[in-house]
């Protein structure tokens, strides 16, 4: 269970993050949207897969809480996301909001400060 | 295929078992595998097959194939190394049945083996890696998604999220494995615990609490398997192996997809019940390969026992305990038992197929075991039977 491959592929999503950007992987073949994890298009089979930027708007699939701190910089308790973008792939992300009223398919949005990117509930669900 | 066996395992073999640091892995493989043999009345250098599972977050060397120098083993007809991650120890044993069903080889040792606990390495700090699931190279440590407890805490939670269950649910699963435990002489946490006692554990990934985790000791399980014919020649019942199945569903993350749930379980249930001629009807008792609470409870729906949403209030109700409709993880499981991956469901489905569980001992005629790997992604099934015939 070694980590992901580093490949240019995912360089995409990172360059985003610089700019305050959510990106999306995307065959430049045949415009399918991927997943995060595919790095060959199922559909088409080209391996040229493409960065374009995310709509920023997604639904909370679920919340969980990161009760022990394993790292210094990131002191625990707190929350991460399991979110469905607008465009479909899923993605996991720090999530501002609170966990016990998350109780799914609510509208959330990306934010980026500092740097980072979480999500938080529209400000209509606050 | 139905009524006649694929193959049988005849040796069960375990090294010591321990929550302190001790041996290599690779020296209690071997311990394992000597006890397994000396199990099936076998002499090692009759056993012409040796299958290997390390735990898939320890590199190769933990358990290289040069395991077969250390057992003096030669001439091997079949030697591999088995990559399912969790379900590698169920894929060891259909893999060894497939090669002894065709004449590969005759007898087939399947070892797995695993040290977490080190000296300055706990039990959490061991499994607290960054288990890769969004595909973003980094990510999961980037944001601090570490360990595999927020990977099932995402199952409970989105769980929670669906089907509207509280937290006494996931207790309920504790309570009946630390039920069974106590009734198990290798059981590792054998004290009574109540449902004040569960919701009252720490929290580790929220709504994961620490008495919803496996908990994870540094030992060996070997399996003899061999022909089915003249399997009820040796000094041990038999355990006839029916059924097998895997299923591996990519899990991908899009869209409506519940990777959570939708996981390849219920195929690998399908194809093994299949080849067995059974359904989950027929099950006496499953050992199901649950390393948190959660994953139990989903393993109950894709296996077939209850309707998906429907498994929290089937444990609720009592149904998988001791005197329960379904017994469950009937040596303790991997909470309150021991965690030792796959070797942990799979022993316990050999020892209640032989009829030897003593004190947990329950109705045997069909036995179910699961291994289930990476964040669920991975799964693979067999049905056993004491009856060389299920016809």
């Amino acid at each position: 269970m070694s980590e992901s491959i580093a490949t240019e592929d995912v360089d995409g999503f990172r360059a985003g993050l610089a700019r305050g950007e959510l990106m999306l992987a995307s065959c430049t073949a045949c415009d399918t949207v991927l997943d995060y994890s595919q790095r060959v298009c199922a559909a088409c089979g080209s391996p040229e897969i493409g960065w374009r930027k995310a709509s920023g708007k997604a639904k909370l699939r679920c919340v969980i809480e990161m009760s022990v701190s394993y790292t210094l910089e990131l002191p625990a308790p707190f929350l991460v996301a399991s979110v469905e973008l607008e465009e479909g792939p899923h993605l996991l992300a720090p999530y501002k909001g609170a966990m016990e009223s998350a109780d799914g398919g609510q509208p959330i949005v990306a934010h980026f400060e500092a740097g980072g990117l979480h999500f938080r509930p529209l400000p209509s669900e606050l | 295929m139905a009524g006649r066996p694929i193959a049988a395992i005849t040796g069960l073999g375990f090294s010591a078992l321990s929550r302190k640091p001790g041996p290599s892995a690779r020296r209690l493989a071997c311990d394992a595998v000597r006890d397994a043999a000396a199990d099936a009345g076998l002499a090692l250098s009759s056993v012409d097959g040796l299958l290997l599972n390390r735990s898939p977050i320890e590199p190769f060397e933990t358990l290289p194939l040069n395991v077969q120098r250390d057992l003096g083993m030669r001439d091997l007809r079949l030697l591999a190394s088995i990559e399912g991650e969790g379900s590698s120890a169920i894929q060891m044993i259909q893999y060894a049945a497939l090669a002894v069903r065709s004449g590969m080889a005759q007898r087939v040792a399947c070892v797995f083996a695993d040290a977490p606990i080190a000296p300055n390495v706990n039990a959490g700090q061991a499994f607290a890696i960054a288990i890769p699931m969004t595909g973003i190279q980094g990510w999961e440590r980037e944001i601090g998604f570490l360990g595999a407890a927020p990977a099932f805490a995402l199952v409970a939670a989105r769980y929670m999220t669906l089907y509207g269950a509280r937290p006494e649910v996931f207790g309920a699963w504790a309570i009946a494995e630390r039920e069974w435990a106590m009734r198990n002489p290798r059981a590792f946490l054998k004290t009574p615990l109540s449902i004040e006692d569960y919701l009252a554990s720490r929290p580790i990934a929220r709504p994961l609490r620490m008495l919803d985790c496996a908990y994870p000791v540094n030992g060996a399980v070997a399996f003899i398997v061999g022909s089915a014919e003249g399997a009820d020649q040796g000094p041990r019942p038999p355990v006839y192996i029916h059924g097998m199945g895997q299923g591996h569903a990519g899990c991908p993350a899009f869209g409506d997809l519940e990777p959570e749930f939708d996981n390849g379980a219920a195929t690998a249930g399908r194809i093994a019940y299949k080849m067995a001629g059974v359904g989950p009807g027929d099950i006496s008792s499953a050992q199901f390969y649950a390393p948190f609470t959660c994953a139990g409870i989903v393993a109950l729906e894709n296996y077939g026992f209850c309707k998906r949403g429907e498994g929290a209030a089937f444990v609720a109700a009592g149904n998988i305990g001791p005197g329960g409709k379904l017994p469950v993880n009937t040596g303790g499981g991997m909470l309150s038992g021991f965690y030792l991956q796959g070797a942990t469901s799979l022993s316990e489905a050999v020892i209640q197929t032989r009829g030897e569980g003593g004190e947990r001992q329950v109705a045997n005629d069909v036995v179910l075991a699961t291994g289930l790997g990476g964040r669920q992604e991975h799964h693979g099934a067999l049905i056993f039977s004491p009856h060389a015939s299920l016809a």
